[in-house]
């Protein structure tokens, strides 16, 4: 049996995860900076 | 406890657990019960991945991490969407196209019988002890806290747990989870307001903000290359896609909660939910452990929030110096208070030197506190715990909330550690049935001797965790024993996972003897004290990949079986 990962295409929802994640850093760093 | 509480609470617990049982009986065959039917939606998944990693732990310490170290912590989770995507990529479409059961009968698949049978059981034996700790470490300072009977409420949470799972399996889980996850965001945000609405008059939310700046807990990301400082930006990128990839992509307690979705589809927006929501209800927690900290510098404060603690320097001959210190903390707290709000109106740099300094004192004063600690526990041959983060935020509940809503957040600490536990005694009965019982002792019995079992193994591992949890306090430190236990075999079976996905050239035999050589030399390292046990993990992960290449060159190719 093939046991090797089918090809899986890029999905935008991952790159909404990526987005949210890199937000978020942006996010606490200006909170930190600004108290 | 106002008879009000125990209302919320009881009333609470009973009836997840009765809906639990009542809207899943009658499992018709194991696929049903350990793959819930695979009628997950994605909604029911992301909040399933989430309630099975929070555990009551989770809510009792972390705000209590908050308070007494600021809100670094919250850079742990930043790996964790990477990992995420990863395993949405790789491991699901894989796991989905072979409708495996667990993780596990995935390496049968790509390796052989003994590579499965091997990493089975090596989370059997890790999972299986950190099931008893789930129960016992919400327990401990629940009874420590309240008074209640430790035994007991071992044996209360263990048996409420053991009746939904055995009786509806994977979906009786998935569905009170949904239901303790609302009453656990409920309960957390009904606090949070209640905090800050307990603030001064003329301190405002970002007045609070500034207030914990000044103490140095909003400082959030730190980018230094200190490998000291457990919490930094990279290593919560680098090390939190590390711990994530194999917690939420080779640990049975996380893979069967998305195995239950309904397509491929739905389990990967489930993972990607997860992966939207983790940071920032860690943020909001750490934030709610930041108010209290800011709560308590307009109110007094133990030096130590653990009453065990107090009670045990109390009745020794170290009470005298104990009270003395608890004096000179009432003192920096008064002076400390007019700070503040000083502080607040005019951020002024003076005033947050002079509060810094006050800070420094305070610190010295807690740490002075628990040296009392551990020399009256010598004392008394006790070993009470001295650290206490888990004890801040319970002691804010029971000494502020109003009546009702103290039944509704202890309520959210059971509830916590009652998806945590139902996840792993699934996941526990799931990998003992399909990856041992049914694979390698009794192969030719029909369905419903396989759901029986499963039945029984869900309670056998629920008693086991009862008795586990029953006796924990015999270990001076059992759960960082467990912690222990999880880095010496978690590094090692995230390596085989890797192996199996990404190495094609590595086969089998040469796997498995890896792993056996692995474990080896990791129960080695960790004898021996050669690195801090968290590095066991990757220690074990590299081992393993190392030595199976090694292995796979030198072997002659026709001798390999997979």
């Amino acid at each position: 049996m093939q046991t090797q990962p089918p090809k899986e295409r890029w999905k935008k929802s991952y790159t909404l995860v990526l987005i949210a994640n890199a937000i978020y850093i942006v996010l606490f760093y200006f909170i930190m900076k600004s108290f | 406890m106002q008879t009000l509480d125990w209302i919320v609470l009881i009333g609470t617990l009973v009836f997840i657990v009765a809906y639990g049982t009542w809207k899943t009986r009658g499992s018709k065959n194991v696929q049903d019960y350990i793959k819930g039917g695979n009628e997950a939606k994605w909604w029911t998944i992301g909040l399933s991945v989430m309630a099975t990693q929070a555990s009551a732990i989770t809510f009792l310490s972390t705000p209590g991490q908050a308070f007494h170290d600021g809100m670094g912590f919250v850079q742990f989770y930043f790996g964790l969407p990477i990992a995420m995507i990863i395993i949405c990529l790789v491991f699901i479409p894989l796991y989905y196209r072979l409708k495996v059961y667990t993780a596990y009968e995935f390496l049968e698949n790509r390796f052989d019988l003994k590579t499965r049978s091997l990493t089975a059981i090596l989370f059997l034996i890790q999972r299986g002890l950190a099931a008893g700790i789930t129960i016992y470490a919400p327990a401990i300072i629940l009874s420590a806290v309240l008074g209640w009977n430790l035994n007991i409420l071992i044996i209360i949470i263990g048996i409420l747990v053991i009746i939904y799972t055995v009786s509806g399996g994977t979906k009786a889980v998935s569905i009170t989870q949904k239901q303790q996850m609302a009453v656990i965001f409920t309960g957390m945000f009904i606090a949070f307001f209640l905090i800050v609405s307990y603030l001064p008059e003329n301190i405002t939310f970002t007045n609070a903000l500034e207030i914990a700046s000044a103490s140095g807990k909003m400082d959030i990301l730190d980018f230094s290359f200190d490998f000291n400082n457990r919490y930094t930006f990279w290593s919560g990128l680098i090390g939190g896609t590390f711990l994530a990839l194999s917690y939420f992509g080779t640990d049975q307690s996380q893979v069967q909660r998305y195995l239950s979705g309904k397509s491929v589809k739905e389990m990967q927006m489930g993972l990607i939910f997860n992966g939207l929501l983790k940071v920032p209800m860690q943020f909001f927690i750490l934030l709610v452990g930041v108010m209290v900290f800011v709560f308590y510098q307009f109110n007094t404060s133990p030096i130590n929030f653990n009453p065990a603690a107090t009670e045990t320097v109390m009745n020794s001959s170290y009470a005298k110096e104990y009270t003395q210190l608890q004096n000179e903390q009432d003192e920096i707290f008064t002076k400390k208070k007019d700070l503040m709000t000083a502080y607040a109106n005019t951020k002024s740099d003076a005033i947050a030197r002079q509060i810094a300094s006050y800070n420094l004192g305070d610190r010295a004063n807690r740490e002075a506190a628990k040296e009392l600690i551990v020399k009256a526990n010598k004392e008394q041959t006790l070993s009470v715990e001295t650290n206490d983060k888990d004890y801040v935020f319970i002691h804010f509940i029971l000494n502020n909330l109003p009546r009702g809503l103290i039944g509704l957040l202890l309520a959210v600490i059971l509830s916590a550690a009652m998806s945590s536990t139902a996840s792993e005694l699934n996941a526990l009965a799931s990998t003992t049935t399909m990856d041992l019982y049914k694979r390698s002792f009794v192969k030719d019995k029909d369905e419903s001797h396989y759901l029986k079992i499963s039945k029984w193994f869900t309670f056998g591992w629920g008693s086991l965790a009862i008795l586990i949890a029953s006796v924990a306090y015999l270990a001076d430190n059992l759960i960082q024993l467990v912690n222990i236990i999880g880095s010496i075999f978690y590094g090692n079976v995230l390596g085989i996972f890797l192996l199996a996905f990404f190495f094609k050239y590595v086969k089998g035999n040469a796997v498995f003897v890896a792993a056996l050589i692995t474990q080896a030399i990791v129960i080695a390292g960790w004898w021996y004290d050669w690195m801090p046990y968290l590095w066991l993990n990757l220690f074990g992960c590299a081992l393993v990949i190392g030595i199976a290449f090694v292995l796979q060159t030198i072997n002659s190719p026709q001798n390999e079986n997979a």
